[in-house]
């Protein structure tokens, strides 16, 4: 268990410094200089003199290896910058921002799961009709129908044609329903159907059939044995949203008009906001390549025997 | 008979040009169904739309079935360091959601479609490689592949002739389900204005684009959401269907 860790942690750390290494070096090579955008925000005509200062001040004229070590040095004393949109410190608006998109995503996806996990479980082992048809329309829904043309429904519904719910923002707990809901719908269909996949060929299995002979009850076969074996490729998954999360739920967000880290990066892309855009790499790649390292040490605990990295 | 319909109607409505004196006009015979906030025709923009949503779609899916089974084949079938190498670039890939991964390059490279085929190829065809590499390796085995060997035949020669054609009728299944789960991500990223730009259709951006008129006219917002829908939908049945007819026949 230990060693295992130190060595996630190691190719975790490999990985996060080849990421954004990758990202400095490509934001530099591209065409479309970044100065010049900085200046044009302005909407000044810079003279080359201006150009070259701003280009002085931001560091831009040294050698790229020299860049990076300055920028990891920042880093390491948490200073990520500052925006070119708003001119505040890149950690405190992406800090902001997280903030938001826990909101969404943690109501999002705790209601996906009420939904998911008795669906799921209920269909894998009962043969009534009813019961099934519920988890696959439920689970059809979530897979066709795009997750923001529930939202738009929903608010035509809702917070225009009964004036229930705010249409969109950030104001208040009523705020959360519509986009959490639309949220939810697109991540249990997902579950319902991993959830019931996996707990019927955990079933099939012949130790399941020993368990039986050996007399235990039928409920202690389900929850200890199947569900718990059953969990490592949901989990692989359920981190993969997690990530997905973690990055902002990024057309709900622009939808609803909620402030989440979604929404800010979608404006610092159309924006050519590069620190922004850098600090926001940093951030997800770190919480990503975290949870998956957390992953695999649950997974190595709830069952020593599978080993493998993703779906397989 | 119903696209060749849909496309003589495309023939004789160009789905650019704007009229202002017939903004936002409902359903005519001139029409079929109205005109969005420029005076374009909302019919002839649908099904451009589609046909660019199928286009991008189509064009994603075999160039990431391409790369996919092609490097699942060197894997599979000569494995040592090549298979070594290929899994760790799988594992590093795989740990990254599309959504933020199609964020990150539209930050880096701008906004538009090549972020987004980048982005799918990325993480789409690790999937490809290891469907592929599965097959193969367990194949490889198998005694026909052996007697061909025998019998002299090239590494090349066995791939080709044996191992591809198993391979593809399980690739194709794949691809019938990622064609609508990538118009599905397409229209996504259209409607936050990092796919597909104006004034050229797409599903998502329609939506976006005509969302201060859904209260007045509703059609706005259920065609373009509907086509989406069925669309995806029969991706998945022909995913199913597929699933059943591959099943029957074994691999």
């Amino acid at each position: 268990m230990g060693r295992l860790f130190v060595r996630q942690t190691g190719e975790a750390l490999f990985f996060l410094f080849f990421m954004t290494f990758g990202s400095f070096a490509l934001l530099r090579f591209l065409p479309g200089d970044p100065v010049l955008t900085l200046l044009n925000i302005d909407e000044l005509s810079a003279s080359p003199e201006q150009i070259e200062t701003v280009r002085r001040e931001l560091g831009f004229h040294e050698p790229l290896l020299a860049q990076y070590i300055d920028w990891l040095s920042r880093v390491g004393r948490l200073d990520l910058g500052e925006s070119f949109m708003t001119g505040r410190p890149v950690l405190l608006m992406l800090g902001e921002s997280y903030r938001a998109t826990f909101e969404i995503a943690g109501s999002g996806l705790v209601l996906a799961l009420l939904l998911a996990v008795p669906l799921g479980t209920w269909s894998a082992c009962s043969n009534r009709h009813v019961v099934r048809l519920t988890a696959d329309g439920v689970s059809l829904i979530g897979a066709a129908v795009p997750s923001f043309w529930i939202g738009l429904v929903l608010t035509d519904w809702f917070a225009i044609r009964l004036p229930w719910l705010p249409v969109m923002g950030r104001d208040g707990v009523l705020s959360i329903v519509l986009p959490a809901v639309s949220l939810s719908l697109a991540l249990a269909s997902i579950y319902i159907q991993l959830l019931r996949v996996n707990l019927q060929t955990e079933l099939a299995k012949e130790y399941i059939q020993i368990a039986r002979a050996r007399g235990l009850s039928e409920q202690t076969i389900f929850w200890k044995y199947a569900f718990r074996g059953s969990l490592p490729p949901v989990l692989a998954v359920f981190t993969l949203s997690l990530g997905s999360l973690a990055g902002g739920v990024v057309v709900l967000e622009v939808l609803f008009a909620y402030p989440g880290v979604g929404k800010l990066m979608v404006d610092a892309v159309l924006q050519r906001d590069y620190p922004l855009i850098q600090g926001y790499i940093l951030l997800t790649t770190a919480i990503i390549v975290a949870l998956n390292v957390i992953m695999r040490l649950v997974t190595q605990h709830l069952r020593p025997d599978w080993r493998g990295g993703g779906m397989r | 008979m119903w696209i060749g319909i849909l496309l003589i109607y495309l023939g004789t409505h160009s789905p650019y040009t704007t009229d202002v004196t017939q903004r936002l006009a409902s359903s005519s015979m001139q029409h079929w169904l109205g005109t969005d906030a420029l005076g374009r025709d909302f019919l002839a923009r649908l099904i451009l739309a589609g046909v660019i949503s199928f286009l991008f779609s189509g064009v994603t899916v075999l160039l990431t079935a391409t790369v996919g089974t092609v490097l699942g084949l060197f894997a599979g079938y000569y494995g040592g360091l090549l298979k070594r190498i290929i899994h760790r670039i799988e594992e590093s890939l795989i740990i990254f959601p599309d959504t933020v991964l199609a964020l990150v390059l539209a930050g880096l490279l701008g906004a538009g479609i090549n972020s987004l085929v980048l982005a799918i190829l990325l993480i789409k065809w690790v999937s490809y490689a290891r469907l592929t590499e599965t097959i193969v390796s367990s194949t490889k085995q198998s005694e026909y592949i052996w007697m061909a060997r025998v019998n002299g035949l090239s590494d090349a020669m066995i791939v080709r002739r044996h191992l591809l054609w198993t391979v593809l009728r399980q690739v194709r299944v794949l691809m019938s389900v990622d064609i609508g789960k990538i118009i599905l991500f397409l229209s996504a990223f259209s409607y936050i204005g990092l796919g597909v730009q104006p004034p050229v259709p797409e599903w998502g951006a329609m939506l976006n684009e005509a969302r201060p008129y859904f209260q007045a006219a509703p059609r706005f917002m259920i065609w373009p959401g509907l086509c989406i829908v069925l669309t995806v939908s029969a991706s998945m049945w022909w995913n199913r269907r597929l699933q059943q007819q591959t099943a029957k026949k074994g691999v």
